[in-house]
């Protein structure tokens, strides 16, 4: 009787502790469901505000940042349409802001190669006008300072039909310079600079003033 | 059509170029050097009414191109003017014929029937002598370029000509059975240099443009310089001209026409035969 | 052997015509712009000559512009030059000349052009470059220390090669016009 007393009662307690067990497992199991949904709720609201602060900068943030926020957004893959629209805004921004900055760059490229014609043609006119070799080959040494080295390429435009452009045989910048100095004659415009990154004539493109 | 001489060069180039330059004490006239026929290019170009008075070219765009108007112009300033042998039935009858209004006659460079004639001197045996090539324009896969087409050069002439076999010759001949004495009478044939050219087959014809290379490789010909040329055309049918280039003053000068001749197929070879002296 | 050779070329020129004109395919535009090239070289190369005949310019400088003055022409150019009282042709090299002119005792070299020259057409070599001739004249006046002057009136007959090429500038494929002067003849006039 006592074995089946003990018998009953280790059943009993083997159920109970199993029981027990199973309801602490079951708990867990909703805590971390809870936990990843309040953590994946987190991450959502993360990358709401990220976006919402890169849609809405006013100047506070670099296009870098801004470029690195969003990407970072995007590598997490989250698939919320709230999210999904928000990256669409913010990359929409940051074209926007590309584009601008594009246009500035452009525009302050031409005006120093405004800048930069003006000074070089006034050297040229200054070159083939000089009243003594002595003079020619200093205004000379000035413009080579504008060039990138006396080897620099020089292009001179002949003509131009359509697409198909004919140039004369490419020349250098201190042959060119050497060339106006024997001419004493000035014939070429000055139609397209290109620079190095130290801001120096990396390509120079001529064109006959009679074309 | 009559060809008043200087008053043709007046009504096509004076309206545009009455203009002379000035340099130091001397006064220059651009007139006569716009109606100068400067290069034979030029020749080609107003005989064909293919530029107009300023030297400019035109295209078949332009609308004065190869007109007739423009050709009756210039054809009759591009005869060497003061040439009496050129007469002026000869002219015109030429004239009208290549400027026929239905079927007008133009030349062509690339077209051939044309030759150069070009005088030059050579050192040959320690003197300098006179020696004539004959060239002629040959078209090519790419592009055409100049090629030798004839020499005449009196020391080899003289040495070498091609016999004459019109006489019956019953003196220079080797006999139909010399094969049996092994040919040992051949040495007859050259101990006679002067008949040596009648034991030759019955077509035989000194070639001496090869002969010309050969005393040049050997080094027995020297080239000294170029004098002077002029060209033959043969382009026009029934027609044969001379080109010239007349270096002086005045309007009519340049690249001329100093010869014309009205001619058959049998006259044409004729004469080729005499220019390249034959 | 003249007579067929005449007559094959009759026939070769026939045969030939077509192409050769489809082979000039430069339009009138381009040839102008070409031809202006040209032209330019030219005048580039009186200027030359006038520095390097010119006692004034320094020995150096003289130097530097004959090879400025080479790099117009190709090598083995020669000049031909006759005169009225002598037909035949005396031959120089193109360096000849210039160094000679370099030595002649002008105190002052004036060299100038009439406002004409003649331009060929351009025809195409065995070798695909385009070949012309421009014609100019030109008043050469050399005036010596002592005063005296020699004038004369000569014609230029010009070669001029010309032939498309290529080049990479800066990573782009560049094609230009290769314009080179060759021989030139030089004859005295009356005019």
């Amino acid at each position: 009787m006592i074995k089946r007393i003990f018998k009953i009662t280790f059943l009993l307690m083997i159920a109970l502790s199993l029981s027990s067990g199973m309801a602490g497992c079951k708990s867990k199991k909703k805590l971390a469901r809870e936990q990843a949904a309040a953590e994946y709720a987190r991450t959502v609201e993360t990358a709401k505000q990220d976006l919402l602060s890169i849609i809405n900068d006013e100047g506070n943030m670099s296009l870098p940042e801004k470029e690195s926020k969003l990407q970072r957004v995007k590598d997490m893959n989250i698939n919320e349409p709230e999210i999904l629209a928000l990256t669409r805004q913010a990359e929409e921004v940051i074209a926007a802001e590309k584009e601008a900055m594009r246009k500035k760059w452009e525009e302050e490229n031409k005006k120093k190669t405004e800048a930069v014609s003006l000074s070089l043609a006034d050297y040229f006119a200054l070159v083939a006008g000089a009243s003594s070799v002595e003079n020619a080959n200093i205004k000379m040494n000035e413009a080579l300072k504008l060039f990138a080295g006396p080897n620099t390429p020089v292009l001179i435009i002949i003509s131009q039909e359509g697409d198909l452009v004919d140039y004369d045989r490419p020349t250098t910048a201190k042959k060119y310079l050497e060339y106006l100095k024997d001419q004493k004659k000035n014939l070429n415009e000055i139609e397209n600079i290109e620079y190095d990154d130290n801001g120096k004539i990396k390509l120079l493109e001529l064109i006959k003033k009679d074309y | 059509m009559i060809f008043a001489p200087a008053i043709f060069f007046l009504l096509v180039f004076i309206p545009c170029h009455a203009q002379s330059q000035t340099f130091g004490d001397f006064k220059y006239d651009e007139t006569a050097l716009y109606a100068e026929t400067k290069q034979v290019n030029q020749f080609f170009r107003r005989f064909n009414g293919e530029e107009d008075k300023q030297g400019e070219r035109l295209y078949e765009k332009d609308r004065d191109f190869r007109t007739y108007k423009l050709r009756k112009k210039y054809v009759p300033t591009l005869f060497n003017l003061e040439s009496s042998i050129l007469n002026d039935a000869g002219k015109e009858n030429f004239s009208e014929l290549v400027l026929d209004k239905d079927k007008p006659v133009f030349l062509d460079f690339h077209g051939g029937a044309w030759l150069c004639e070009l005088n030059t001197l050579f050192i040959y045996e320690g003197r300098e002598q006179e020696l004539t090539l004959f060239l002629v324009l040959q078209e090519e896969v790419v592009g055409s370029k100049w090629v030798i087409d004839g020499v005449y050069f009196e020391p080899f002439y003289d040495l070498l000509k091609k016999p004459d076999n019109s006489n019956f010759n019953d003196s220079k001949f080797l006999h139909p059975l010399s094969h049996e004495v092994g040919f040992m009478n051949i040495f007859r044939v050259f101990n006679e240099s002067d008949s040596l050219e009648y034991f030759g087959n019955k077509y035989f014809q000194p070639d001496y443009l090869s002969l010309f290379f050969y005393e040049i490789k050997k080094g027995r010909l020297e080239f000294k310089t170029v004098k002077d040329l002029k060209f033959h055309f043969f382009q026009i049918d029934g027609w044969y001209f001379e080109l010239t280039y007349f270096n002086r003053a005045g309007y009519n000068s340049g690249w001329l026409i100093s010869n014309l001749l009205e001619i058959d197929e049998k006259n044409r070879d004729i004469l080729l035969n005499y220019i390249y002296h034959e | 052997m003249k007579r067929f050779s005449l007559i094959l070329i009759i026939m070769t020129g026939m045969a030939f015509s077509y192409t050769t004109q489809a082979q000039t395919d430069i339009s009138p535009e381009r040839k102008r712009a070409i031809d202006s090239l040209a032209m330019e070289k030219i005048r580039d190369l009186g200027k030359y000559i006038s520095i390097i005949g010119n006692k004034q310019t320094p020995f150096s400088e003289a130097k530097r512009v004959i090879d400025r003055t080479l790099e117009l022409f190709v090598e083995e150019a020669q000049m031909g030059v006759s005169s009225l009282s002598r037909e035949e042709v005396i031959y120089y090299a193109i360096r000849e000349y210039l160094e000679r002119l370099m030595l002649l005792n002008y105190d002052k070299v004036k060299i100038e052009w009439f406002n004409i020259q003649y331009i060929s057409d351009l025809e195409l070599q065995p070798d695909g470059r385009y070949v012309g001739v421009i014609t100019i004249f030109q008043r050469f006046e050399g005036t010596s220390d002592d005063g005296l002057i020699y004038k004369d009136v000569t014609k230029k007959d010009i070669t001029v090669y010309v032939e498309r090429k290529q080049t990479q500038i800066g990573g782009k494929l560049i094609g230009f016009w290769d314009v080179l002067l060759g021989d030139i003849r030089v004859v005295e006039t009356t005019k």
